[in-house]
């Protein structure tokens, strides 16, 4: 009996429990957010979009942005102090490697972005309240943002594998090892992806106070035209280099015979751009005061146009402008540009103007001349004594360099692009606060000068600064340790840029013409410069070199490194004209700023080595990559 | 004295202030006994306990023996009976019915007639003794002299234990006679001996046997040592169950509390060596931070957590909580190593389980136990750096050595000026850790306890005050206090209430509260910063110029914006103070069941805690200076004020000169356990022994997410859970043979539904050979043997961090501001975005551990005692993250499933000796050896080509680096050595052997080099000796088979880490600037291009991080085994009238030290830091402390 009433209660007590136990563990509260909650209201999905977005390059940022500091644009100060991330100067120095690739974006960013993508697609239909009209825009974006990602990861890693569908997570270990492909398939199906897209995209956008910055059609059009130009330069079409570049199964991955008819394509889409673009109202931009207190001579109305047209912001001739990139913040690409111009009141430089991006000797050589032609090419310009030759700036360059001052031949007789994109020891500094074209800010760089070396790091290393990325409406304000930053888009695509894309395929497709030159003059002229043939004719010692392609191409080459100089543009091009190794393997050169004296500070000092080969031209792909994929090849000459 | 050859031993360093810190003792010392004698005679009260003897018992037997009928009675009555063997020798078969009969009334009834008569001595000893025959005195002693005219010799003496105490009722036997007596009450014994070359045999049970030979003398007192063995009888398990030593299965090590005293008022630094089967290291000395690490039988697991289950009264507590945990209040401690003794725990047992019960009252008059330290603690070791000169040149000599263009940082005229020691403002050489840290620094630790009652109630009651400061000078230049200092008070109070002679209601309230002062970077972050900065850029301070006579704030020296790091300001700055409280409370219910069927009770607990932890950091903004202009002439310099901006860059807020007030992190956390047991324990026909038990637990942790470094998130919002049916059945026959069964059916909040609940059984079984008959004939030489083994399967069910709790469910951040966008013409339409940090999987689950166990126990001649234990564990589903999924897959996170598996395999012995010696002398000594290896048996990882990259095979510690060849000797031999894939590197840098001969060093390189990083092997051993009131002891400590790498960043001259010594956290924002400090040892031996020493200490100097060097390599790598000497302890008991008029019944002073002495092949620094050699130092202890019984 006894025994009975025991396993009785044994019994009942592990009921009990175990009954009690399952619902006592159950703890996890209904309505707890998954992904579904994400397509569920307008509202939510258009979070998921803008997430899309928000994997665009960060365009500008030093730290992320691989056509900074990587490229030979800049330089600064090395070992890197903390108030610049200096992570991407180390390829520029040659420490780039396969076992922690630096800007690692094979492994991170864009891949997951193409996920994210493939995400909103598969779900969007999901959303209740959200129009068709506007589900197809949204769509029609996302497919942009898709095929753009493709587009950055081809520009670093040349071919890779195509994200047209999401693998499932439970995916089986053979189907997640892709193989990269073909570079044309690559660029095809990024076109095919943008054409769709182009279809549903708005021309204007609905509302520019609230949108500007979103994909609309004459953007993809533009981008689609850069994207087929680069697909037709030589770096893709038919690069012998990487004839034997090949996957595993031998498939090749580059075309290595080049295809002329690439460059028509191109033509012809860079033709429907700019059309669709000039219908829309861009044109190449003109500056207007902003404040009647704005008082400004012909000579600064030119030098503001050239510099205006990047940092006047959403302008006439922007096409697409990174709206998450505007340089603002503390460190931001502004402040890291701007001179230190006001002389401190306390015992300290303000330290809100990082100052720290320094563009090396052979950009300011790279500008033309006051006609319009290189400088090494001008059979008037003292070439020779460039580096040597001082004088005092005259009462007619006071625009340029304050009169009096002493500097060197190189920032003489300039073409008003060097003195509108450059600011130098003893150049004018319009702007930040003085408007008046009479009472200006003077950059002065030596040691123991407002804008020379103070304190451990925040200098330009070289004496120039890329005056162009900042906007002339920031203000300084050195007792308060401010720089007060009005942001701008970074320019991701503007018209002058798509001119110079249309006349590069329109010479490589067809060879020179009066077309080519128009379309270059258009740019030519808003720096107040002559025609190419005219300058070229007149003051060139290859007076000819225009009128033949390869020349041709140089000259057009040139004008798209001036023109775009400092805005992402030149790291990328000298990749995809293979010309990369004649420009990024050479002494890194600066003036000796640690001098007070003119005589001491124009001497040349060299500030490091840059590095560049064959195989630099794409990032490699970490060596753990390729092991967990064993499908994957790793990039020639890694 | 004593201490003298110590002095001469250590030789280690820091012996200036040796003196000094003995005169302090000294001093200490004298004060201690004031306080004690002083308190002493307010507590003195007289101890006797026949409370014991109005238990009430109820016990039915039948034809059992007297032997099992008192072990019954010993059982119920939580009490033990002495007596000579041939006492209770009787072949007479009983049968016994009693209920509810009070234990005196028992003893009468049973012992009575039996002419055996009972005395009760300590609180919870009987003593049996023959009742003599009639006629003879009542005590039982018999004056031999009456009985036996024959014999020629009186001989005559006092038995005592070890502390002196009389034994009553040791037998004295003259040996190959029958003849002897037995001692008085108070220890006493006397009897005729026929001549000098009579042999006593003295003997106890419980105690060791002793033989001793009269010789000429005529008084010989004996001390008898308690047999270890006996005394070891119960062992506390699962669940607190206690078990008689021989009956247990499983894998348990137990330590007598006492010998986890060492004077520190961290329980856990005391751990490492000398429980077998725990591999332990303490890495940082510092108080507060100062818990050692440690795992039973090593890590077993890769998962996220390998530490153990921590259970104090059946409560799980943290680390921090058995860290904080009295010697002295300790009734029991065991390490739970096997599945058997584990399985209870189910789901979370896998990690072992150290099972803490505290002491609870014993009826009797109030026992009062004082003790009282005071110890003087030092680094063991300082790490020795180079002098500023020297600093000086090699800075420029990095600095050219990389870049022949480099503007040199330091002047050759600063360096002869700071040579010269000319102006020390202007040409600054600060040893920072002088400036901020002192040679020794003084701690201090006091508890009390009562404990007593009555027959209703049992009461005991503790209490506790230490005091811990850290080694930071205070500066008389602020008017508050910021060295560390931590005061950490508890109070302990169970008590035990007899309801009725079946219920017994058990109440514990236990307290314990940090408070702590220091420095807002802790002791150890501002340790470390002082070997982050530049000793010849700027001073700590300035002595005020002209323009700052009138200033009221310190004038800190800072160089450049004031971005550079101050140490000092950081020190003297402002203050933190946090205040850490647990409080516990624990209600339990026993009712014994016997009315239902005998041997059945139920008991029930409950238990609420309550922790909380907050502080609040007081600070100034330091005003920071640089010398503008120095005046050679004059020696006058004007000072430039760096941070004068409130916008400045590297300082948010502007300096001033009043606190600021910040609030800091708060953690608080409720803790509900419920606990039901079912305890079924009989015996029948006397020799079928069996006992069941049924436990049903539920626990829940609640946590709040407002501390500061935690994400809050809602799936971290919801508490944590447990419950779960666990039980134990075993059998045993005639003591020989022993049979267990244990499961666990547990489940755990974290898992699916499908996969909440698990069943994890085990079975064991023991046989102790030296109780069969066969072994009679050896029983003298091997008096016990034992083997036993065990086969199970336990859980771990913490998988992983505590933010990735519910693999089952997805985690999406749906509002994340980092992942939005902003669209406008102003970028002012913003809209966050989603982002996702976990995929859902729904099939993981807990780690399960496959445990064999397999032990040996024997003892010979009482001596020498043995367990010795080999296993072996495979732990399967351990989770891990994915390796086959390429990031072309673009997930956001790697997912995770229990897809590894780990096998380890290891051995514990513990070895302990017992000598008495004839003059009274007696000697302890004991050893233990833990030898644990873990490797991986799976492991997903990519396929790779080269089979030396697995893990498989290899220890879940193992480091991997590269094989370290020499540095180049020069470029040409770079040009012609493999390229190495790391960052620019050239003459004197490191060069690496390619592994694969691919012509590349990479990854692909890297092999498993050295031991593992955790040590495979952790002994220690000791020796106690004493004589009379004299006693030392010696404890060595040592671990084996570790390797571990001096860290290339955080060592690397010049350079500017902010990182910790771990790599792990930010110590200073990334925006200020350090500058390591310079090693001795790499400034005697670098390479340099004079002296192109390709086998130097230090490659190629370099002022920025080299990433070529800074690769984990067996150039770094050091071996980590050591040997120390752990605690050195001697000890005085004074004895005397004045102490037992003041009723004392124990006083004793000792000196004790530990860390003393270190051995180890690697001199930089104390190689139990292993690679945290720049961290706040492991301290050495000197102390002086008693103790007191009244």
């Amino acid at each position: 009996m006894k025994l009975l009433y025991t396993s009785f209660c044994l019994t009942a007590l592990l009921v009990l429990t175990t009954a009690g136990c399952r619902k006592y563990l159950d703890i996890v509260p209904d309505n707890v957010a998954t992904i579904d909650n994400a397509f569920k209201m307008r509202a939510d999905a258009e979070k998921y979009l803008f997430t899309c977005y928000n994997n665009l390059p960060q365009f500008g940022n030093e730290g992320a942005d691989p056509a900074f500091l990587t490229g030979d644009e800049f330089a600064t100060v090395y070992p890197v102090l903390g108030n610049i991330n200096g992570s991407l100067y180390r390829i520029a120095r040659g420490e780039q490697n396969i076992v922690s690739p630096i800007a690692n974006y094979w492994d991170g960013k864009y891949f997951q972005a193409l996920r994210e993508c493939n995400i909103f697609l598969e779900n969007i239909d999901k959303v209740r309240d959200l129009t068709d009209f506007e589900k197809k825009r949204w769509v029609a974006e996302v497919k942009f943002l898709k095929a753009y990602y493709h587009y950055t990861l081809v520009r670093m890693y040349g071919p890779i594998p195509i994200i047209k569908n999401n693998l499932p997570i439970s995916a089986s270990a053979e189907q997640v090892k892709v193989k990269r492909q073909h570079v044309d398939s690559v660029f095809n199906y990024t076109v095919s992806l943008i054409d769709e897209a182009a279809a549903d995209l708005p021309v204007i956008l609905p509302n520019e106070f609230s949108e500007l910055g979103r994909i609309t059609k004459p953007i993809a059009l533009a981008i689609k035209a850069e994207i087929l130009t680069t697909a037709a330069s030589p770096l893709y079409n038919g690069n012998q280099n990487y004839a034997n570049f090949r996957n595993k199964d031998n498939e090749p991955l580059f075309s290595s015979t080049a295809s002329p008819e690439k460059w028509e394509r191109a033509a012809l889409a860079c033709r429907e751009a700019i059309t669709a673009c000039e219908a829309n109202g861009h044109r190449l931009y003109e500056f207007v005061p902003r404040s009647v207190t704005t008082k400004v001579s012909d000579s600064t109305q030119r030098l503001m146009s050239i510099r205006a047209a990047v940092t006047d912001k959403w302008n006439v001739e922007l096409i697409w402008g990174a709206s998450n990139s505007t340089g603002s913040g503390s460190r931001g690409f502004q402040s890291l540009s701007q001179a230190r111009l006001s002389p401190f009141t306390g015992t300290i430089p303000n330290e809100s103007i990082g100052s720290m991006l320094a563009p090396p000797l052979h950009i300011a050589e790279m500008f033309y001349s006051s006609n319009g032609v290189p400088i090494e090419e001008d059979k008037n310009y003292p070439y020779g004594t460039r580096f040597t030759a001082l004088r005092k700036a005259l009462k007619s360059e006071r625009y340029y360099v304050k009169e009096g001052y002493t500097t060197v031949q190189l920032n003489f007789d300039r073409e008003p692009r060097f003195y509108a994109d450059l600011g130098f020891d003893g150049g004018i500094w319009f702007g930040q606060g003085k408007n008046d074209d009479d009472h200006t800010w003077v950059l002065e760089g030596k040691l123991g000068q407002t804008g020379g070396r103070q304190g451990a790091s925040l200098y330009s290393v070289t004496g120039y600064w890329p005056k162009k990325l900042a906007n002339y409406n920031n203000t300084i304000n050195d007792p308060a340790q401010q720089y007060n930053v009005e942001g701008y888009p970074f320019p991701i695509m503007r018209l002058a840029d798509l001119y110079l894309l249309y006349a590069e395929a329109l010479n490589e497709s067809k060879g020179p013409s009066a077309e080519v030159y128009g379309w270059i003059d258009k740019v030519r002229t808003r720096a107040g410069l002559k025609g190419v043939a005219e300058s070229w004719t007149k003051y060139s010692n290859k007076p000819s070199k225009f009128s033949s392609k390869d020349g041709l191409r140089e000259i057009i080459q040139r004008e798209r490194l001036i023109e775009l100089v400092f805005e992402g543009k030149r790291f990328w091009d000298l990749r995809r004209w293979r010309v990369a190794e004649n420009y990024l393997q050479r002494s890194v050169n600066g003036w000796d700023i640690a001098q007070r004296e003119a005589v001491n500070y124009y001497r040349v000092k060299p500030i490091y080595m840059s590095s560049f080969s064959l195989k630099d031209y794409f990032w490699p792909i970490s060596e753990n990559s390729l092991i967990v994929n064993p499908n994957l090849v790793q990039n020639p000459g890694w | 004295m004593f201490i003298q050859p110590m002095k001469i031993k250590t030789g280690m360093g820091i012996f200036t202030n040796e003196k000094k810190v003995f005169q302090l003792l000294y001093m200490t010392a004298k004060q201690l006994l004031m306080a004690v004698l002083a308190t002493g005679l307010s507590y003195a009260s007289p101890t006797y306990s026949q409370e014991l003897l109005k238990q009430r018992i109820s016990i039915s037997v039948k034809n059992a023996s007297l032997k099992t009928v008192l072990k019954n009675i010993e059982e119920q009555g939580d009490l033990s009976f002495s007596y000579q063997k041939q006492v209770v020798a009787s072949e007479e078969k009983i049968s016994l019915e009693a209920r509810n009969e009070l234990l005196e009334d028992l003893l009468k009834r049973v012992l009575s007639p039996r002419n055996i008569s009972y005395q009760v001595v300590k609180s919870n000893q009987i003593i049996l003794s023959k009742t003599p025959e009639e006629g003879k005195g009542p005590t039982g002693a018999l004056p031999g002299t009456e009985m036996e005219p024959l014999m020629e010799k009186q001989i005559a003496g006092k038995i005592t234990d070890e502390k002196g105490e009389g034994l009553p009722g040791v037998s004295v036997v003259l040996k190959g006679t029958q003849k002897g007596t037995t001692s008085e009450a108070d220890g006493t014994y006397r009897l005729a001996i026929p001549d000098n070359d009579a042999v006593l045999i003295f003997s106890f049970v419980g105690y060791v046997s002793e033989e001793r030979q009269v010789g000429t003398q005529s008084i010989m007192n004996v001390v008898l040592k308690v047999d270890n063995k006996a005394l070891e009888e119960v062992v506390v398990t699962a669940y607190g169950q206690k078990q008689r030593k021989e009956a247990v299965v499983g894998a348990v090590t137990t330590i007598r509390p006492g010998e986890l005293k060492i004077p520190a008022s961290n329980l856990t630094t005391a751990i490492a060596g000398r429980l077998s089967g725990v591999i332990g290291y303490q890495r940082s000395g510092e108080p507060g931070v100062d818990n050692a690490t440690f795992f039973i039988r090593g890590i077993t697991t890769f998962g996220y957590n390998n530490s153990p289950l921590i259970l104090v009264d059946n409560v799980e507590l943290t680390v921090t909580d058995l860290a904080r945990l009295q010697p002295d209040d300790i009734e029991s401690f065991s390490i739970l190593k096997d599945a058997s003794a584990t399985a209870l725990y189910g789901a979370r047992g896998a990690n072992g389980v150290v099972y803490v019960t505290t002491k609870q009252g014993k009826a009797g008059k109030a026992k009062i136990n004082f003790r009282m330290e005071n110890s003087v603690s030092m680094p063991t070791q300082n790490v020795e750096l180079a002098d500023p000169i020297t600093y000086m040149k090699l800075y420029n000599e990095a600095q050219l050595t990389r870049d022949p263009l480099a503007a040199i940082k330091y002047p050759q005229n600063q360096i002869e000026n700071t040579g010269k020691g000319n102006n020390p403002y202007i040409y600054p050489s600060t040893d920072w850790r002088d400036v901020l840290f002192k040679k020794y620094t003084q701690n201090r630790r006091a508890n009390l306890s009562v404990s007593g009652g009555g027959e209703v109630a049992q009461y005991y009651v503790a209490t506790s005050f230490s005091n811990d400061n850290g080694m930071l000078k205070v500066d008389k230049k602020n008017n508050f206090n910021n060295n560390v200092k931590l005061n950490s008070y508890s109070v302990r109070s169970n008590v035990n209430i007899n309801l009725s002679p079946q219920t017994q209601l058990i109440v514990r309230l236990y307290g314990n509260f940090d408070d702590y002062n220091g420095p807002i970077d802790g002791g150890s972050g501002i340790y470390q910063k002082a070997l982050k900065t530049s000793p010849t850029s700027y001073p700590a301070y300035y002595a005020p110029d002209k323009a700052n006579e009138a200033t009221d704030h310190i004038l800190f020296g800072n160089f450049d914006l004031g971005q550079y790091l101050n140490p000092y300001a950081d020190m003297v700055k402002g203050y933190k103070q946090y205040s850490r409280s647990k409080m516990l409370t624990q209600l339990e219910l026993a009712q014994k069941l016997d009315f239902v069927t005998k041997g059945l009770s139920v008991r029930g607990m409950a238990n609420i805690n309550r922790s909380s932890y907050f502080d609040v950091t007081r600070a100034y903004n330091p005003y920071f200076y640089h010398a503008g202009s120095y005046d050679k002439q004059s020696d006058t310099y004007t000072l430039n004020w760096l941070n004068q901006q409130a916008s400045n860059e590297f300082f948010n807020e502007p300096a001033t000169e009043y606190l600021n007030y910040n609030p800091g992190a708060k953690n608080l956390e409720s803790f509900l356990y419920l606990q039901g047991t079912l305890d079924y324990s009989r015996v029948f026909k006397e020799v079928h022994s069996l006992n069941a038990t049924v436990v049903t637990t539920m626990q829940q942790i609640l946590k709040d997410n407002s501390s500061a470094g935690q994400a809050q998130s809602l799936q971290q919002s919801l508490p944590s859970r447990n419950t779960g049916i666990s039980g134990r059945l075993s059998y045993s026959f005639d003591n020989r043979y022993f049979a267990e069964f244990n499961f666990g059916y547990n489940g755990s909040e974290r898992f699916h539904k499908s996969k909440q609940f698990g069943f994890f059984p085990t079975i064991g079984g023991a046989w102790v050979i030296s109780n069969e008959c066969f072994w009679k004939p050896m029983e003298r030489i091997v008096n016990k043997l034992k083997i036993r083994s065990s086969y199970g399967l336990v859980g771990n069910d913490a998988i992983g961090r505590p933010d990735q709790r519910f693999f089952f469910l997805s985690e999406v951040n749906l509002n994340n501001s980092q992942r939005g966008s902003s669209f406008g013409f102003n970028s002012n339409y913003t809209r966050n975005g989603v982002s996702i940090s976990r995929y859902e999987n729904k099939d993981i689950t807990w780690e399960t551990s496959y445990q064999t166990n397999l032990g040996l126990e024997f003892s010979i001649l009482q001596k020498l005692n043995v367990i010795a234990e080999i296993y072996k564990q495979r732990r399967s589903n351990i989770l891990m993250e994915r390796a086959s999924i390429p990031s072309t897959m673009g997930l956001a996170v790697t997912p995770s499933a229990n897809v590894g598996e780990a096998k380890s395999k290891g051995f514990d012995l513990a070895v302990d000796f017992n000598q008495n010696f004839k003059n009274g002398a007696w000697l302890v000594a004991r050893g233990n050896l833990t030898m644990a290896r873990s490797v991986y048996s799976i492991f997903e990882e990519p396929d790779y080509k080269d089979r030396y990259l697995s893990r498989v095979g290899q220890s879940i510690s193992q480091p991997r680096g590269l094989i370290a060849e020499r540095l180049f000797i020069d470029d040409n031999d770079v040009k012609n050595s493999p390229r190495q894939n790391f960052g620019v590197y050239g003459a004197g840098d490191i060069k690496y052997r390619d592994i694969n001969r691919d012509g590349q060093i990479t990854t692909s390189d890297f092999v498993a080099i050295g031991h593992p990083e955790t040590p495979e092997i952790t002994y220690g051993f000791g020796l106690s000796a004493g004589r009379g009131q004299f006693d030392l002891s010696v404890f060595f400590q040592g671990l084996g088979r570790e390797s571990f790498f001096i860290n290339p960043v955080a060592s690397a001259p010049f350079i500017d880490y902010n990182k910790d010594n771990n790599g792990d956290n930010d110590l200073f924002p990334a925006n200020l600037i350090g500058e390591n400090a310079l090693l001795k040892a790499f400034a005697d031996s670098h390479w340099s291009e004079e002296n192109r020493n390709i086998y130097a200490v230090w490659p190629r100097m370099s002022t920025v991080e080299n990433q070529n060097n800074s690769q984990r390599s067996t150039w770094f790598m050091r071996d980590g085994s050591f040997i120390r000497l752990k605690t050195l302890e001697a000890g005085y008991t004074v004895k005397g009238r004045v102490l037992e008029n003041l009723k004392v019944t124990n006083f004793r002073i000792y000196f004790n030290g530990t860390n003393l002495l270190t051995f180890s092949k690697f001199k930089l620094w104390d190689p139990e830091m292993g690679g945290n050699g720049l961290g706040y130092p492991v301290q050495k202890v000197f102390n002086i402390g008693l103790n007191m019984n009244f």
